[in-house]
């Protein structure tokens, strides 16, 4: 037995019962989710339909932002990439819905190859460099004939329409249950510890070894390619896409802002804040409209300045003062 | 050609000045603060409303900025002094926050209304210069912000606070040992920072139609700046203002649809190639 197996046999030893643990919450995650439709109306469904995107997205960019601890402030850029790509595939090209899906992603994972030297860049460097390339897309997508729409003059793509909120409501469950699972079985095996380690220290990583920029380059492209399927998903759910709505900044925020308040660099902490923030979202769009962008920069400011650690942080103070 | 040079120099001061407060906030306290453009939009949103209430627009002008540098002690004391040692995503996104809140606020107060206020030198309205017609108001701007420049690299290098905010740039660890008051210093940067931004604020309302919910181009600009001209002297600040203002005219003059990407293409090749500026001082530390 050479060093490299026993090392290997000791790094699967402890994940298991770990990776366990979290594929077995998000089982009853999902179960309970695919009950839901029978019990809400189609307006909590719509709700809920959101929630699934943006707890997908919020733990794909943990892979990158939080695992790794490379904050990416430029991912919202690979969700409006894999909703444009869905709508020139299924708008100027006739493809079905699986074809735009999977074109979204790749071409996701294609532009998240091209943003590679940027990880030269390291912290505040690096999150301004992901955001100047997010906005230099969205001006390029928003300008270029090509990408503004069907004829000269649109802003935006009108898709057909191709199924009803039930089949939405699955379609977005299922590639949120597949980004969970991935995540889940990618932080168990040797990308996870690397990426962990690299989070930790960099240099002692490199220095024992890992090849930390083809580890780095790996967790980006992956947490690049489920936005991209994601968008290229969303936006036959939308109808209407354009700049505004897939390329927003808010929607980088959002994963952001959903992996710390749930809990960042876990698994479960995106999947709790997204839920917690989406409910506390609706209450304030229904009620206070106006306050809208009030309430939700104070909840930006509250949860980091008093709360860092997030939600699983906060349940597992709960637990140890317990026992 | 000319005329795009020429008005991209004499912007480029004020610009310069805007990013004053960002290099040295990026330099002593080492965080990146997202919440920059919010100054100066709120600078120039203060001056026109006391402006408005008849007051002189030179007293307007001093008074909002005093109220961002205000702001900017605050927001240290209240806010980021808890995360600044975290890890910078936490600063990033707390600090973004906090823009979106004071501009929401003022959006709230004061409507999203563009505003720009005509300012008319009596008697010499307009400079000529060579070919090109300057209105004398453009070169008074440029002429407060060098001065302003000048004061503040003068303030950094006499005053016993500058050199307790060279010491903590230098070193934190060994400045807090020598017995400054690091905290201190700190509120007092963020002070200067928003001082120096609100007065390049209540300049750029006679220059462009300014609104709050313009705040987050201010910040990028303000970073674009800093990095093109390198870290750590206001020197650098002044010559990436210089650069960024004629790349900025340039853009939208030649390529007016696609100027932002040129611009932030523009950020992205420098911060790979030479991340410590054109013209930094040697190496930067990374965070």
């Amino acid at each position: 037995m050479t060093i490299a197996t026993v090392s290997r046999a000791a790094l699967r030893l402890s994940p298991v019962s770990e990776s366990r643990r979290q594929l077995l919450f998000i089982a009853a995650f999902l179960g309970i989710a695919a009950m839901m439709p029978l019990f809400l109306d189609a307006y909590w469904q719509r709700v809920l339909i959101f929630t699934f995107v943006n707890i997908a997205l919020a733990s794909s960019w943990n892979v990158i932002g939080g695992v790794a601890g490379y904050p990416s402030f430029g991912h919202g850029a690979f969700f409006g990439i894999g909703a444009y790509t869905s709508a020139l595939l299924m708008i100027r090209g006739d493809a079905p819905l699986v074809v735009a899906i999977l074109g979204g992603g790749a071409t996701a994972g294609l532009f998240a190859l091209c943003f590679i030297p940027l990880f030269r860049q390291r912290g505040f460097y690096f999150a301004l460099s992901t955001l100047a390339a997010q906005l230099a897309v969205e001006t390029i997508v928003r300008n270029w004939s090509f990408t503004r729409g069907i004829e000269p003059w649109d802003m935006g793509w009108n898709f057909p329409d191709i199924g009803g909120l039930h089949f939405f409501y699955y379609l977005m469950l299922g590639l949120l249950g597949l980004c969970l699972v991935s995540i889940v079985f990618l932080l168990a095996s040797r990308v996870g510890y690397a990426l962990k380690t690299i989070h930790k220290d960099e240099v002692v990583a490199a220095s024992v070894g890992i090849p930390t920029t083809r580890y780095k380059a790996i967790a980006f492209v992956f947490s690049a390619v489920w936005p991209g399927m994601l968008g290229a998903a969303y936006g036959p759910f939308l109808v209407f896409i354009s700049p505004d709505n897939v390329f927003n900044l808010t929607i980088t925020l959002n994963m952001i802002l959903i992996a710390i308040f749930g809990g960042i660099g876990t698994v479960i902490g995106p999947i709790l804040g997204g839920l917690v923030l989406s409910v506390i979202d609706q209450v304030a769009w229904a009620n206070f409209l106006e306050y809208h962008h009030l309430i939700y920069g104070l909840m930006i400011v509250v949860t980091i300045s008093f709360w860092p650690g997030g939600l699983v942080s906060q349940i597992a103070k709960w637990r140890a003062r317990r026992s | 050609m000319l005329d795009v040079l020429l008005f991209g120099f004499l912007r480029g001061a004020v610009f310069a000045m805007a990013a004053f407060g960002f290099s040295l906030v990026l330099g002593v306290l080492g965080i990146v603060n997202l919440a920059h453009g919010v100054f100066i939009v709120l600078g120039a949103v203060l001056t026109y409303l006391l402006y408005d209430e008849g007051l002189p627009l030179v007293i307007a002008a001093l008074m909002a900025a005093l109220t961002t540098g205000l702001l900017g002690v605050l927001i240290q004391r209240l806010f980021i002094a808890r995360v600044f040692d975290m890890h910078p995503l936490m600063v990033l996104v707390q600090t973004f926050g906090i823009a979106i809140i004071i501009s929401e606020i003022a959006n709230l107060i004061f409507g999203t209304s563009e505003r720009l206020v005509r300012v008319d030198i009596p008697g010499v309205p307009n400079v000529g210069l060579g070919s090109l017609v300057v209105p004398t108001y453009e070169l008074i701007v440029f002429a407060i912000a060098l001065a302003s420049a000048g004061l503040l690299a003068a303030l950094l290098r006499y005053t016993e606070f500058g050199k307790a905010v060279r010491a903590c740039r230098d070193s934190l660890e060994s400045a807090a040992l020598v017995g400054i008051n690091v905290p201190r210093v700190f509120m007092l940067t963020m002070g200067i920072c928003g001082l120096w931004a609100g007065l390049a604020g209540a300049l750029i309302l006679g220059l462009r139609p300014t609104a709050p919910h313009m705040h987050f181009m201010w910040t990028v600009d303000a970073f674009l700046i800093v990095i093109i001209g390198g870290l750590g002297s206001i020197s650098g600040a002044l010559i990436g203002g210089f650069i960024y203002g004629v790349l900025n005219f340039a853009a939208y003059y030649y390529w007016p649809s696609v100027a932002p990407a040129v611009i932030f293409g523009t950020l992205i090749a420098v911060l790979m190639l030479r991340p410590q500026g054109l013209f930094g001082l040697g190496q930067v530390a990374r965070k």
